[in-house]
């Protein structure tokens, strides 16, 4: 069964005011539990807003959209928030962390509203940490990290949940091509471990890496092309 | 599919509780600031509030004992002395038990400006001396009182004889109105305790105030009646003004009325100063709460991403404004307290007791009171989550995708 | 940093694991706090409740002064008419209470009279 599953998905902004702004039009994709997909296009193309939709961050303004089974196009606001906790990791393509919280704080943001301890919330970041070699960082504050400790810490936080699907927007957009490969080796990993990832990149060295099994390239909202990747 | 993780409500009130704390600390000065002027305002108020209550109070039960009913002479709207004769009038009235004579006066001491309190009793009026607790007179009380009424001895406050710098000396003179001397001799002194309200009184025989004063004989400045039947007073004082007319009648609940209105009166006044500090506040508070920051608005997105739901964010602010505003009120009010309990009330002791030459001493006791606690959330708590809620609820709903 | 140091602390003596981990969250210390400040109320009610009690002896006696003297005004501000005496004046003078006012004694509502 696919993990998720996209039919006729629509999405405008300022829907019916003077700036509307159609970002994504009749979009049908599926994605199957454990697939490593990467969708390419130009800037504005719509890549970020497909990915939110996909990870229940905006409702779509039409079409069908189901996660895990789970009908999330028309879903208040308080389901998706939950279905989200429960399926998705997202990696912003800025990064978002908050300056002022050391690493770990930061990292275990996603557990404070589910109510675990401060030793729960550590126990379920070391491995992570160690994983994503953060060991010797854990309490700086976010403002202080470099671009690559920055990109791995938004995984990690992405991670924090265990949850099956990982979105991350861009996740090497700001970094060099050795750090690139080194992180895209990274979500490889997670890939192995039975993990469904779905990135966004407009950079060759992504969607022609190994690990991807389709690249689909999406234009002025829509899709024009689905294409086997790498893998 | 994976199971999600079971929600535990207290730790995640906990946590957020956390996170609210260190995102207060984080704005230490900011926060700081507002909570020191919010819990000065709540200071101020609470002090103002207590100061009147405790006073009220004391008053209320102090003169509780004041005489039931006064009968005063009025002529052309001004008080004067009073014919004794009235006294008879008075007496034959049914319910009334006993009605006493007294002169009631001021002695001004020009060169320092104070003015002395001149009681003149008649020895009959004068009561024995009780052995009970906490009671008065001791046997010094009867000693004013001479043969014929005229004795020259009187009893003092404390405050008096310390202004007039009697020390151990016992003898001192006063000036009649025609400023030939008559000397008097101070027996004893008022104890401590009824400072409130014979902090500048001299007491004496009502001959020897007679003589003081210069008052024609078969005259008193006013009469007091005392009643059998304390709920009968009021009609008796009907029966006095319809059989003495001309006379002012005064009853113990107008005198404990009129002190109800003399403080309000005052303590309105103060709410008028006070109100400046809560409009200075306000604006403080204003703009640190409605003052929601992009960065704010940034992080509560992020979270939001993150899977935090509304609620919780809601939470969070609310948890901010609360400790702000509660820590502030709960800290002021305790200070108002120990103000009132330690320092008995100094700071707006000067705006309910005015100014004077001759003060009184007497300690004030807070005491709690629903209403006020009411009154003072009302004016500080309440309007600062007001302006709270509404920049908390803009960023509880910030939407997630904002950040994308 | 905070959790590397409390990682050691709780090494070198687990029976201090409570209190470290009390002493950790914020939350917590809040708690002492409020702790504190209702072991200071309750002392400052308790403070009140002793201070009422002397205060009974002294409105008893000053109560039996009242009482007997026949008094019917507090002694607070004795320079004029108006503010030691009201009773002996006109019912209206709590509306002349006012600093402008001047009396043949010069008390006035709040501050001393001019010179
Ligand atoms: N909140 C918004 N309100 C209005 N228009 C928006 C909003 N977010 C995105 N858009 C518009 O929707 C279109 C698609 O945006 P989107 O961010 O999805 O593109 P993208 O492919 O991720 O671009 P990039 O590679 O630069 O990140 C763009 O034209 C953008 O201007
Ligand atoms: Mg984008």
């Amino acid at each position: 069964m696919a993990l998720v599953e996209l039919a006729g998905v629509g999405k405008s902004y300022n829907r019916g005011a003077a700036n509307e702004v159609v970002a994504l039009r009749r979009i049908d994709l599926q994605v199957a539990a454990g697939e490593m997909l990467c969708i390419q296009g130009p800037s504005g193309s719509g890549k970020s807003t497909l990915l939110a939709i996909i990870a229940c961050i905006l409702p779509p303004s039409c079409g069908r959209a189901v996660l895990a089974g789970h009908k999330i196009a028309r879903l208040p606001e308080h389901f998706r928030t939950r279905y989200r906790r429960q399926y998705v990791g997202f990696v912003f393509q800025n990064f978002a962390l908050i300056d002022h919280l050391s690493l770990l704080e930061n990292i275990t943001l996603p557990l404070l509203p589910l109510g675990l301890p401060p030793r729960r919330r550590e126990e379920l970041a070391e491995p992570l940490l160690h994983r994503f070699a953060l060991d010797h960082r854990r309490s700086f504050p976010a403002g202080r990290l470099s671009g690559g400790e920055l990109q791995r810490a938004a995984i990690a936080r992405a991670l924090i949940n265990d949850p099956p699907l990982l979105v991350a927007d861009e996740p090497t957009a700001h970094l060099d091509s050795r750090l690139t490969g080194t992180v895209l080796d990274l979500l490889a990993g997670l890939k192995r471990e039975g993990k469904t990832l779905i990135l966004s990149s407009h950079d060759p060295l992504v969607s022609g890496h190994p690990a991807i099994d389709r690249v689909v390239t999406v234009r002025d909202g829509m899709i024009v092309n689905i294409a086997a990747g790498g893998g | 599919m994976q199971p999600m993780h079971p929600i535990h409500s207290f730790g995640r009130i906990q946590n957020i509780l956390d996170y609210a704390l260190s995102g207060l600390r984080r704005k230490l000065l900011k926060n700081g600031t507002v909570f020191a002027v919010f819990a000065l305002v709540v200071f101020l108020f609470a002090s103002f509030q207590l100061t009147n209550r405790a006073l009220g109070e004391l008053a209320g039960r102090i003169l509780a004992a004041a005489p039931d009913i006064t009968v005063q002479q009025l002529q052309a709207g001004r008080q004067v002395g009073i014919a004794s004769d009235s006294r008879q009038v008075l007496q034959a009235i049914f319910g009334v038990r006993r009605v006493d004579e007294r002169i009631w006066g001021y002695y001004f001491e020009p060169t320092s400006g104070a003015n002395y309190t001149v009681v003149g009793l008649a020895a009959s009026a004068i009561p024995a001396s009780t052995s009970k607790e906490n009671s008065w007179p001791g046997p010094e009380a009867a000693a004013i009182a001479g043969g014929d009424g005229s004795s020259g001895r009187v009893l003092l406050s404390p405050g008096v004889r310390r202004h007039m710098g009697l020390g151990e000396r016992q003898f001192f003179s006063l000036y009649r109105p025609d400023l030939s001397l008559v000397t008097f001799e101070a027996v004893a002194d008022f104890p401590p305790e009824s400072d409130l309200v014979t902090a500048d009184t001299i007491l004496m025989s009502l001959a020897d105030a007679r003589d003081l004063f210069a008052i024609p004989a078969g005259e008193v400045t006013d009469l007091l009646v005392t009643v059998g039947n304390p709920r009968e007073i009021d009609t008796i004082a009907g029966k006095i003004r319809e059989l003495l007319p001309g006379v002012r009648v005064v009853t113990r609940n107008q005198i404990l009325k009129s002190y109800e209105v003399v403080f309000g009166w005052r303590s309105g006044l103060g709410n008028l100063l006070l109100l400046t500090a809560l409009v200075t506040f306000t604006i403080l508070a204003w703009d640190k709460a409605t003052g929601l920051s992009a960065e704010d608005l940034r992080e509560m997105a992020i979270l939001k991403v993150l899977g935090w739901q509304t609620a919780d964010l809601i939470l969070l602010r609310l948890f901010e404004s609360v400790l702000v505003a509660g820590g502030a009120f709960a800290g002021g009010y305790l200070l108002a307290w120990c103000h009132l309990l330690y320092a008995d009330g100094l700071l707006f002791r000067p705006i309910f007791l005015g100014w004077s030459v001759l003060r009184p001493t007497f300690p004030l006791v807070p005491s709690l009171a629903g209403t006020d606690l009411l009154a003072v959330l009302a004016i500080s708590v309440f309007p600062y989550l007001c302006a709270t809620a509404v920049p908390a609820w803009r960023a509880a709903v910030v939407p997630a995708d904002s950040v994308l | 940093m905070g959790a590397m140091s409390r990682k050691a602390m709780e090494r070198v003596a687990p029976a201090g694991r409570l209190a470290s981990r009390l002493a950790g969250r914020p939350s917590s210390r809040l708690l002492v706090l409020l702790a504190f400040f209702l072991l200071a109320t309750l002392f400052v009610v308790r403070e009140q409740g002793r201070c009422r009690q002397e205060q009974e002896g002294r409105i008893g006696i000053a109560r039996s002064v009242v009482a007997s003297l026949g008094l019917s005004d507090l002694a607070l501000a004795s320079e004029a008419r108006y503010t030691r005496h009201p009773l002996a004046s006109d019912p209206l003078v709590v509306g002349m209470d006012h600093p402008g006012a001047v009396d043949r004694f010069p008390s006035t509502l709040f501050w001393a009279p001019p010179r």
